[in-house]
């Protein structure tokens, strides 16, 4: 069930806040948790009992940790072996086996082609989070298992993020106090999200979706960057749309889930830019595996070789393919150099700081998108302008194109500025907010009806 | 009451959000909650029905016009016959894939067919020899034949065969060729405008045309006026000597076979009325990528054979040919092989010259008197 359907907005979030404003504040947890159950398994109702069983051991193990404090390396030890396993056997294992079979040139290991698990790797990296917060003392009581639980299930951020820790969470699982004000504010940012979604994402996603279709290797240069430009703005959107649904529907219940993005595309470097993008899980792989592994105290190698970990990492979490790979490990590289040789002028002159973000980060996203290797040749190529098959579209299409989608590219733009957020903090408590609120909800819930009830809308042949 | 004045005042959204989903669950007798996920218009009255009643629906019209032949019943007896002859003998054979591929008529010659077929196409090839004695023959399309599917659906039935282009004695022309040449059709032929090259032929083509609104919706600009036209309004102010059809693949959800059948061969009554000169192809409907086929209830190649198949039947040989597009791209399930496709229905921008390439290689060139 995506917050962006009919079904969610219209049947599962009013019943869910009747039961949930109707149960005194105790039962408050039970209900959210069994209402994230629900959510869950309409997508899954297989894998379910997998993410239930990992809540039972990661709890245990936390319990583990909490009681002997003497063994608790051990416990944590176990714990994340085994969320690491589940998530390698669901997400990687057929990724490992195809590479050593390769390697082998035989099929030793075979193929087991399980489907991912929803928000597994969302909710693996919570609870890794908080069995380390517990090891590491940051977290000083596990807290009830249905408050555990309520914090892995919930279901805002269960399935695209952001990644929560438990410290941020704790004490409002304990108590919150519900506010018709946050309530209100809350409905205003899942109005936004929905928004930004709908209207913004999953409109230029059709953009894109047409020039894979026409073939990369009939590409002009002009169509090849506004593809990349498009892909840029549909996964920023889409993305920050949920993040911004799931903070919405936090604080509509009493929660404040944190930011996860920051007007990344504003960034001067490819090191701010990380900073404004899934804040949440850079915040993640540095806690958890950055310092762990010593951070940038053991020296200027030793600095690299964490660096180099972590973008692998980071790469391989979006994906189990080399592409995410390489793109990971691009970032590292250009995080290396800013750090070491040309970040300091990047600092100094924005302007050029600006056009250096806007050229990398649309050719950043083709080598997330594009997962064969050699399309992946053939896209940057063209980008660049080295045709090597003959140019099929014309410029009589590019100008066909400017004119049907340039508004929404300009839209998109204008939204990836700063001007959404300051003006969010401006109109803030007026009634402005709820008039655009208002509109976008309706707009959005046109367009979600629209596609639904016919799927020629954005699929005609 | 105090709570009530504060909630109104802090809750405007809430309220306003709440208001207005009332008011329009109330308005569309709540269909949001009843019903999301329709199919858009389906024609519950006009399911399919069995097209083996129907065997030959070619345009009767045509010949009645006094131009071409009679029909005889002794003809429609015998195409029958041929035909369901030719099916006992490849039904056994069915398996044997190969065996019909290389029925298929790629090589083109009448001479071949001819001698492993029965007096259908002799008399056809002969008929062409003696032209200015005998009045042209009807060319039925032939069919391969596979082990038909069981199916359980509204909108087709799986017809068991795949026609193939009509046998004729096709020249091999150049580009020039489609100076006079209109293509009217969907999506695929606007991409075939946009990449195949071809500049010198005529484009009636729009994004979700159907047969249904082909004549009458108006997209064209006429070259005279400058106005938005109908395809029927160039149709009678203009003359064309070729007419490219392609559509099919935006009615598989609407309606079935039969019905789709009804409205195609009353579009192509009109434009042989219309352009009584003009050499019509029916061209068959593109199918789609095996992924796609697999995924998808309405847009698969079984309900896109039915359709194909019922509209193979309007074709004579005479004026309406019928080109099996589809033998260009498939793969060995004759499916549109995925490589060329990234969503499973739309060529790659780069494929669309092959298509050009095959209708060079099958046009009708009639001696001019």
């Amino acid at each position: 069930m995506q917050f962006s359907s009919i079904e969610f907005v219209f049947r599962f979030l009013p019943l869910f806040f009747l039961c949930y404003f109707v149960m005194p504040g105790r039962g408050r947890n039970l209900v959210l948790l069994l209402g994230s159950l629900v959510f869950y398994a309409v997508g899954e109702p297989l894998y379910i009992f997998l993410m239930i069983a990992s809540i039972l051991i990661n709890y245990g193990a936390a319990r583990l940790i909490h009681r002997l404090r003497k063994w608790s390396g051990f416990w944590l030890v176990c714990a994340v072996t085994a969320d690491l396993s589940v998530l390698f056997l669901f997400k990687y294992f057929d990724f490992f086996a195809r590479n050593v079979n390769f390697l082998v040139n035989k099929d030793v290991l075979p193929m087991l082609q399980l489907t991912l698990p929803l928000g597994i790797s969302f909710y693996t990296f919570q609870m890794i989070s908080y069995v380390a917060d517990l090891y590491m003392g940051k977290i000083e009581e596990p807290g009830t298992l249905l408050e555990f639980a309520t914090y892995v299930c919930m279901f805002p951020q269960l399935i695209a993020g952001p990644i929560v820790q438990f410290k941020e969470v704790s004490e409002q699982l304990k108590k919150r106090a519900l506010r018709m004000k946050n309530f209100e504010q809350g409905l205003e940012l899942f109005c936004l999200g929905l928004g930004s979604k709908v209207l913004l994402a999953n409109k230029i996603s059709i953009f894109w979706n047409q020039v894979q279709g026409i073939g990369f290797a009939s590409l002009s240069t002009p169509v090849a960057w506004m593809g990349a430009v498009a892909f840029s703005f549909q996964i920023y959107f889409d993305f920050w749309g949920y993040s911004l649904m799931a903070m919405g529907l936090g604080w509509m219940m009493g929660f404040s889930i944190p930011r996860n993005f920051f007007a990344p595309y504003m960034a001067t470097s490819a090191t701010e830019f990380w900073r404004r993008w899934h804040i949440t899980l850079g915040r993640f792989f540095r806690e958890y595996v950055y310092i762990p592994l010593g951070g940038n105290r053991k020296g200027f190698f030793r600095t690299i070789f964490n660096l180099f970990i972590v973008w692998a990492l980071t790469g391989l979490w979006h994906g189990a393919s080399w592409n995410f790979v390489l793109w990971g490990i691009g970032f590292f590289v250009l995080l290396v150099l800013e750090k070491n040789v040309y970040g300091k002028l990047l600092e100094k002159f924005p302007l050029i700081g600006h056009i250096y973000i806007w050229l990398l980060i649309p050719v950043s996203w083709m080598v997330f998108e594009i997962s064969d290797f050699g399309q992946l040749i053939i896209y940057l190529k063209q980008m660049v302008g080295i045709h090597t098959d003959q140019v099929l579209v014309s410029t009589a299409q590019l100008v066909r194109y400017l004119k049907e989608y340039g508004w929404l590219f300009g839209l998109c733009a204008l939204c990836s500025t700063w001007l959404p957020i300051h003006l969010y903090k401006r109109l803030k408590g007026t009634r402005w907010i709820v008039v655009i609120a208002f509109a976008i909800f309706w707009l959005s819930m046109y367009e979600i009806r629209q596609g639904a009830n016919n799927p020629f809308l954005y699929f005609r042949f | 009451m105090n709570h009530l004045k504060k909630f109104i005042k802090t809750c405007p959204l809430v309220i306003a959000l709440l208001i207005s989903w009332a008011i329009v669950a109330t308005a569309e007798n709540l269909p949001l909650i009843a019903k999301e996920t329709h199919n858009g218009q389906i024609d519950t009255g006009e399911l399919t029905e069995g097209l083996e009643e129907t065997e030959d629906t070619a345009l009767e019209d045509t010949d009645s016009n006094g131009e071409n032949g009679e029909p005889d019943a002794g003809e429609i007896i015998a195409d029958n016959l041929s035909d369901t002859s030719s099916t006992d003998r490849n039904e056994v054979s069915d398996e044997n894939s190969d065996d019909a591929v290389e029925g298929s008529p790629d090589a083109g010659t009448t001479e071949k067919n001819g001698s492993e077929d029965s007096g259908m196409t002799d008399s056809a090839a002969s008929g062409n020899e003696l032209a200015e004695e005998e009045k042209p023959q009807k060319i039925k399309p032939e069919y391969l034949t596979y082990k038909k599917k069981q199916t359980d659906s509204p909108w087709y039935t799986d017809p068991g065969k795949i026609p193939l282009t009509t046998e004729y004695d096709y020249k091999e022309v150049g580009t020039e060729y489609f100076d006079d040449a209109v293509f009217i059709g969907d999506s695929r032929v606007v991409g075939m405008n946009d990449y195949s090259g071809l500049t010198n032929a005529t484009f009636f083509a729009k994004t979700g045309l159907t047969i249904y609104n082909l004549l009458d919706e108006e997209f064209v600009k006429d070259p005279a006026s400058g106005k938005e036209v109908s395809v029927s309004y160039m149709m009678q102010h203009y003359k064309y000597g070729k007419i490219y059809l392609m559509v099919g693949i935006n009615e598989l959800g609407t309606g079935g076979t039969k019905y789709f059948q009804t409205a195609y061969k009353e579009v192509l009554k009109k434009l042989r009325k219309w352009q009584p000169d003009a050499v019509i192809y029916v061209q068959s409907i593109m199918g789609v990528s095996p992924k796609k086929d697999q995924s998808d209830k309405v847009f698969n190649n079984t309900n896109i054979r039915d359709k194909n198949y019922a509209i193979s039947k309007l074709t004579d040989g005479i004026n309406i040919f019928y080109l099996n597009i589809n033998q260009i791209y498939e793969d060995e399930n004759y499916n549109l092989t995925q490589e060329l496709t990234f969503d499973g229905v739309h060529l790659l921008a780069q494929h669309y010259k092959s298509w050009v390439e095959y209708l060079q290689t099958h046009a009708v060139v009639k001696e001019a008197d």
